[in-house]
C-alpha cells in the first residue's frame, strides 16, 4: 500500500514506456516461437 | 460443450499469464542492461535472436543450429565479462519493486543539496573528499571495493565519513540517487598525460573514475580546500558551491 501511495498508475505506464512496449513484443515473439517449437514437436531445434 | 469453451478459457488465461510473466523477465533484463555497459551487447543479442528466429521460419536448419550453438557460447562469454554488473544485478532483483521507479527530481534536488553542503563544510576544514555520484553505467566493481553502506544521504552523513580520523575516510564515496551506497571505495586512476602533474591521488581518482564510467565525481582537496568536478575525463577545478549545485543539477537532470 505504501508503494501505491508513492507513485500513481499513469507514472507506472509512461515509466520506461518504450522499454515496456518492446519487452512485451519479444515476449510475445518468445512465447509463439516455444510454443510452435512445442506443438511441432521440439523439431525446429 | 462446456467442457470446451471452460477449455479454451483456460488455454486462453494461462496463454496471458504466460506472456506476462515472459514480459516481466525481459523488461527486468532489460531495466538491469540499461544501467550497465552491458547495453551495447543487447543489440547484438536481439540481432542473433531474430536472425535466428527469420531462419527457422524460412526452414533453413543448418543457418539455424549454427545460429544456436553461437547463440550459446556468445551467452557464456557474456556471462564471464559481465559476472560483477550480473552479481549486482541480481542482488538488485530482490530488493526492488518489479516497476521500479527512480527518485524525482525534487529528491535528486534535495540529495545534490545535502552533497553540497556537505561540501562546503569539507572545503571550509580543508578535509580531502572523494565523492562520486552514480548515473547510467554501474558502479558494481567500484562499490565491491568499499564498504557497504546503503543509507540515507545526509551531510551530516557525508562529514562523518571524511572526517580524518574516522577509520571509513580513505577512499571514495558513492552515491546512488538519494543514498549512499558505500564509501572507501578504491577507483581507478587516470593516466591522462594532460592532467596536471602537481594532483595528487584524490583528484587524479576522480578524473579516473569518470573516464571509466559516465559518474560525476566531486573532489574535495585537503591542501586548500577546493573544490573540482570531474565528467567523462575532464577536471573543472576551483569551483564555487553555487556552481557546483548549478552544475551538478544540470548533469543529473538529464533524461529524468
Amino acid at each position: 500500500m505504501k508503494f501505491l501511495k508513492q507513485v500513481n498508475l499513469k507514472e507506472i505506464v509512461t515509466h520506461n514506456f518504450w522499454l515496456k512496449i518492446i519487452s512485451l513484443i519479444i515476449a510475445i515473439l518468445v512465447w509463439l516461437y516455444v510454443s510452435g517449437t512445442i506443438t511441432s514437436g521440439g523439431r525446429s531445434i | 460443450m462446456e467442457y470446451v469453451t471452460q477449455f479454451f478459457a483456460w488455454n486462453a488465461i494461462r496463454t496471458i499469464i504466460e506472456i506476462s510473466i515472459l514480459w516481466l523477465v525481459i523488461y527486468r533484463i532489460f531495466l538491469f542492461l540499461k544501467g550497465t555497459k552491458a547495453v551495447y551487447l543487447l543489440r547484438g543479442i536481439i540481432i542473433l535472436t531474430l536472425s535466428l528466429l527469420f531462419f527457422q521460419m524460412l526452414g533453413f536448419p543448418v543457418l539455424s543450429r549454427l545460429l544456436a550453438y553461437f547463440f550459446a557460447f556468445f551467452l557464456f562469454f557474456v556471462v564471464i565479462i559481465f559476472q560483477p554488473e550480473l552479481r549486482e544485478g541480481l542482488i538488485r532483483l530482490g530488493k526492488r519493486h518489479v516497476f521500479y521507479i527512480e527518485p524525482r527530481k525534487e529528491e535528486i534536488e534535495k540529495a545534490l543539496r545535502e552533497i553540497v553542503s556537505a561540501v562546503g563544510v569539507l572545503s571550509r576544514k580543508s578535509i580531502g573528499a572523494l565523492i562520486a555520484i552514480k548515473r547510467d553505467i554501474s558502479l558494481a566493481s567500484y562499490i565491491e571495493s568499499g564498504v557497504i553502506l546503503n543509507a540515507d544521504l545526509t551531510s551530516e552523513l557525508l562529514q562523518n565519513v571524511f572526517y580524518p580520523s574516522a577509520p571509513l575516510h580513505d577512499g571514495g564515496v558513492i552515491v546512488e540517487g538519494t543514498r549512499v551506497v558505500a564509501t572507501s571505495c578504491l577507483f581507478p586512476l587516470s593516466e591522462n598525460p594532460d592532467l596536471e602533474k602537481t594532483l595528487g591521488m584524490r583528484h587524479r581518482a576522480g578524473v579516473g573514475l569518470s573516464e571509466h564510467s559516465d559518474a560525476v565525481v566531486i573532489v574535495v582537496s585537503e591542501e586548500n580546500g577546493s573544490i573540482s568536478l570531474a565528467i567523462n575525463g575532464q577536471l573543472t577545478r576551483n569551483l564555487t558551491l553555487n556552481d557546483l549545485f548549478t552544475i551538478l543539477k544540470g548533469q543529473l537532470s538529464k533524461g529524468k
